[in-house]
């Protein structure tokens, strides 16, 4: 119920009751609250103009000040309320209490939105206007939409990466920089593996001695990052969410070395950042702008129709596809990416198997023979909703996932290959590898 | 706060105890939702205390005494003010007391105290719908007088009150978004 219709309520009961009372006191009470309604109603015409002021470039998980500018074109003064009703899902925001708005006063409003990574096109919140009795509002929305750019934060990257370097051995085990003939020897500093402490030497100049092993020809990291659609859609936490993070934290614990990324598509390498040793975690969060597909949006009972094609249309599709799709030749993204890498280098390739298997099997058979290769799938079982389930769901997951474990042993004979769920990180990759 | 002490200097004059808890009414602004249930309920009982049989026939003063001060209640509830009085305040509740030996005075203060809680709306069109509706109103009355003013015809005035108020809405009546209770 309204509060203006509670008050209309008590407007007909004071008729009826002066009626059947025969107490013209209560008409004239009804008809004088009836007036001061009318009042109310003809005095609110609130004009307010709203600009919304924010960074375009944010970085996820850090609070971001979203400055709010009203002006008030009226001689009235006005209750205002702030609501975030357009932020994409994700998105946080601390709304400000409400407050009053002066006659022709102009104010900014500050408050903290907290994002998520991506690349949005934000609109401006809704401002509820209301009167000082707060009977009525007007719902100002404008039309302006600011393109903000959010990239994963360093920070928490370092942060989930607790070793400060990936250490000596699984490097070794990753990409193989190091012989076991001795270089040189050096005094110890942090970080370096007790193991490679050379007591004799320590005993002797009486300071902690490590011993340099001679390195290998070091060869260039390039982390391959599927974004197709596969990887984009949003069941639980999406599998971009995590393989941008994956592919971060990877970067950041092979610091010290070479380290490039190439982001592909279904359709096309997106970006590509040659390796570097120089400010490449930087360079690379910027690279690593892409957002989820909430299918819950768009509708989940989609996966549910299933065509029928024979084997002829399908193959008519296959080649036809591309092309109404837009892809430039009938490369797909992937072969697009690998085609870009020079030299024997060291891949670590993000996808999920499931998207294009033939073709990710063929490659990595062929990718094998000049570069050593790790590949990282997320596992799209792992990533389901729980609140989703149901018995049919399961039966479905249970055969998709005896499936899996199948392609994951024949992509083992080919490659090193990790099946991933959401919390596995950088830590349970290493811990595999050295196993 | 003003409201509630006009209200109850009102009750005096009009000789109804209804208005003794206005306070209580008053206090409960701080929740809108709840002062407007306890507003029904004052608005109600007030109208099983305070009878008037005939409009042409009625006590102007004491009727003004309660009817304007219970929408200066409604008012003041329904306003975000403080509960602190200034110096005006004082000085109308100090005009308002002589008006339990002058009524008169009663009558002129609480007009006043309702000019002076409307003027910080500054109000403009507002002005001109509250004018023309008592206008109208009054004249109406003086109008149909021959055809209004009988022995027992209280309930036709109530409904002849009513198709007013109704006119005032069709005429003046906007389209708004209403708030809600209890959000």
């Amino acid at each position: 119920m309204k509060r203006e219709e509670l008050l209309i309520l008590l407007v007909i009961l004071l008729f009826v009751q002066g009626y059947l009372l025969r107490n013209v006191f209560s008409a004239l009470l009804a008809f004088f609250i009836l007036v001061y309604l009318t009042y109310l109603r003809s005095e609110f015409f609130p004009r307010i103009k709203v600009k919304r002021i924010i960074d375009k470039n944010l970085v996820e998980g850090v609070k971001v000040i979203s400055k709010l500018k009203l002006k008030n074109t009226t001689n009235k003064r006005f209750k205002v309320s702030i609501v975030e009703k357009f932020l994409p899902i994700g998105f946080k925001a601390e709304i400000p209490d409400d407050f009053i708005l002066n006659e022709n006063e102009e104010k900014e409003v500050k408050y903290h939105i907290i994002p998520v990574r991506g690349t949005y096109k934000i609109k401006s919140p809704i401002v509820r206007v209301k009167d000082l009795r707060e009977l009525y509002y007007v719902d100002f929305i404008s039309d302006e939409e600011v393109e903000i750019e959010v990239y994963p934060s360093i920070d928490k990257i370092r942060e989930d990466v607790k070793a400060e370097r990936i250490d000596v051995t699984t490097a070794k085990a990753l990409i193989g920089l190091q012989s076991l003939d001795i270089h040189s020897l050096r005094k110890y500093q942090y970080g370096d593996d007790l193991k490679f402490v050379d007591w004799k030497a320590t005993a002797r100049l009486r300071e902690l001695i490590v011993k340099d092993f001679l390195k290998e020809t070091e060869s260039d990291v390039y982390i391959i990052l599927d974004v197709g659609r596969e990887m984009r859609k949003g069941i639980k936490n999406s599998k971009i969410d995590y393989a941008t993070t994956l592919a971060l934290q990877l970067v950041y614990a092979l610091r010290d070395y070479r380290v490039g990324i190439i982001i592909y598509d279904d359709f096309g390498v997106k970006r590509k950042v040659e390796p570097s040793k120089y400010q490449q975690i930087e360079k690379i969060v910027k690279s690593l702008r892409v957002s989820p597909i909430h299918l819950d949006l768009i509708s989940t009972k989609l996966s549910e129709i299933s065509f029928k094609l024979s084997k002829e249309s399908r193959d008519f599709i296959k080649k036809v596809l591309p092309i109404i799709k837009g892809r430039r030749s009938f490369s797909t993204g992937l072969i697009e990416a690998i085609s870009s890498i020079p030299s024997p280098s060291f891949l670590i390739f993000i996808s999920d198997i499931t998207a294009h298997t033939s073709e990710l099997v063929k490659v990595l058979s062929e990718l094998k023979k000049k570069h050593r290769i790790l590949l990282l799938t997320p596992n799209p079982i792992l990533f389901y909703d729980e609140s989703k389930l149901d018995r049919e769901k399961i039966l479905w997951l249970y055969k998709r996932y005896i499936e899996r474990e199948e392609l994951i042993k024949k992509l083992n004979k080919i490659v090193p290959t990790l099946d991933l769920g959401p919390s596995d990180l950088i830590d349970l990759i290493k811990e595999a590898i050295k196993c | 706060m003003l409201s509630v002490i006009l209200a109850i200097i009102g009750g005096i004059i009009a000789g109804i105890k209804t208005p003794l808890i206005s306070p209580l009414i008053y206090l409960s602004k701080f929740k809108k939702d709840l002062f407007l249930i306890l507003f029904f309920i004052y608005c109600i009982a007030l109208c099983y205390e305070f009878k008037v049989g005939d409009v042409y026939s009625l006590d102007v003063i004491t009727i003004s005494a309660v009817l304007i001060p219970s929408i200066l209640l409604l008012d003041s509830g329904l306003k975000c003010e403080n509960l602190r009085l200034n110096i005006v305040d004082f000085t109308i509740i100090a005009i308002a007391l002589l008006g339990l030996i002058v009524r008169e005075v009663f009558l002129i203060v609480t007009l006043f105290a309702v000019c002076y809680q409307f003027s910080n709306d500054k109000p403009r069109k507002g002005i001109f719908v509250v004018l023309i509706s008592f206008s109208l109103l009054i004249l109406s009355l003086i109008l149909c007088k021959n055809l209004l003013n009988y022995i027992g015809g209280s309930p036709t005035q109530v409904v002849f009150i009513a198709a007013i108020g109704i006119l005032i809405v069709v005429i003046f009546w906007k389209r708004v978004e209403k708030t809600d209770m209890f959000t």
